[in-house]
């Protein structure tokens, strides 16, 4: 009962943003300038330790930058080997640097006016549906059209149409709705705390915003691995080559 | 309850699942984003990562080799040492055979030096006797004539009777070497 009247309220309202009009088109003013900021950030920092990028003693931020691009190599090294599509390393550092950076915008106290893009599908559609596209454009290449569309039908050619809605359905909208339901609820757990009384308020909010953290790190994580995974089934690896 | 509730409230009500015009500007940012990581993050960091890679390589063959050059000095340090102790050994042996000879040698020397020391001393000691004798023989007559005047109470001519005496002596030395003979 409390909880309708609280929302009936208005205190909690799930998916509303503030809107702005472009070319005569609604858009999400808070997720565009949520963007903006997430996207400076990383380009700052990209920036920042690419110009000071040495082989010698690199700085804690080139460490980072450095442990992810190792990992995201060695990722590519195990699935592909050398079959690895151009780019994919790049594509995979920034989608980590960037949702991490959006993800992480939902610890800032401005979480009510700005929100983490992430929890809008607005960025989170356009980033699955780029990483699909891209998947697909690299297996056509690598295979052939004939191929690669060839192989939905094996071993069974009835499976086809589920393995077809797999590849262009399931997987982008669960790659986008798996990040975006996981930051939009962080959100939504945060107006749910914030209706506690002021003075039992902080706790929950502290443990909440580090939880939260968390929370962005892995589905960061998350997102870059399905993408690397993807890549993988779609080029195949050097074993599958050596086995036909 | 609640969404109706909500729905009443909200007015017009938007489907959150549902895109709008926000995922152009979105998608153009995000590739933006990828086209600076692009053009000027990635290459320096893969670089640097590369570069640090091959030095990581360089210096691990440097330290092999150290290590190899490290054996082989050790190895011949060993040999040296090796080598070195046997001539050590060598030495010393050489050394102590000298020190021997040398010993050897002095020893002989001073048995000689000893030998020929007693034998002139010997030689010296039979000369004086020898003289000692002759001189004692000369006094003797005098004495014994000296003597048998006051035993006889009378004159005895030295003159006359020193071939008495000396024929006396003469058989007392004889005497003496028969002696000595016998001793032996």
């Amino acid at each position: 009962m409390n909880v309708e009247v609280l929302a009936a309220e208005g205190e909690i309202k799930p998916g509303e943003h503030w809107t702005g009009s472009l070319f005569g088109l609604t858009v999400n003013l808070d997720t565009i300038i949520g963007t903006l900021i997430a996207a400076v950030i990383v380009c700052g920092l990209g920036y920042y330790m690419a110009r000071r990028a040495t082989k010698g003693r690199p700085s804690g931020l080139q460490v980072a930058f450095e442990a992810l691009t190792g990992w995201i190599q060695g990722q590519i090294r195990d699935g592909m080997g050398l079959r690895a599509p151009r780019g994919v390393v790049g594509l995979c550092i920034t989608l980590f640097v960037f949702i991490l950076t959006c993800n992480w915008l939902a610890t800032l106290p401005s979480e009510h006016w700005i929100p983490p893009p992430t929890s809008d599908v607005n960025l989170v559609y356009p980033m699955a549906l780029l990483v699909i596209i891209w998947v697909n454009v690299a297996g056509i290449r690598r295979k052939g059209a004939g191929n690669y569309f060839g192989h939905f039908t094996k071993p069974y050619a009835f499976l086809a149409p589920i393995e077809f809605i797999t590849q262009y359905f399931s997987r982008p909208l669960s790659l986008a709705l798996r990040l975006f339901g996981n930051i939009f609820a962080g959100g939504i757990m945060v107006a749910v705390i914030g209706l506690m009384p002021a003075y039992v308020l902080w706790a929950p909010e502290a443990a909440w915003k580090l939880f939260d953290m968390f929370i962005g790190g892995i589905q960061a994580l998350i997102f870059t691995l399905l993408t690397l995974i993807y890549f993988t089934e779609a080029v195949g690896s050097e074993a599958d080559e050596h086995a036909h | 309850m609640t969404t109706e509730v909500l729905a009443q409230e909200g007015g017009e009500t938007t489907n959150f699942l549902l895109p709008n015009f926000t995922i152009v500007v979105e998608i153009v940012i995000f590739l933006l984003v990828l086209f600076f990581f692009y053009r000027f993050v990635v290459p320096p960091l893969t670089k640097a990562m590369r570069e640090r890679d091959e030095m990581v390589r360089k210096q691990v063959e440097e330290r092999d080799k150290a290590v190899r050059t490290l054996h082989e000095a050790e190895e011949r340090y060993s040999k040296s040492l090796a080598e070195a102790r046997s001539e050590a050994t060598t030495i010393r042996d050489e050394a102590r055979a000298d020190a021997q000879k040398i010993r050897d040698g002095m020893r002989a020397e001073t048995d000689r030096e000893v030998a020929r020391l007693r034998a002139e001393g010997e030689a010296e000691l039979a000369a004086q006797r020898a003289q000692t004798a002759t001189a004692l023989r000369a006094e003797i007559g005098g004495l014994s004539s000296g003597l048998a005047s006051r035993v006889l109470g009378r004159q005895i001519d030295d003159g006359s009777h020193r071939a008495t005496v000396d024929r006396f002596l003469a058989e007392l030395e004889q005497g003496q070497a028969k002696d000595a003979e016998g001793v032996r």
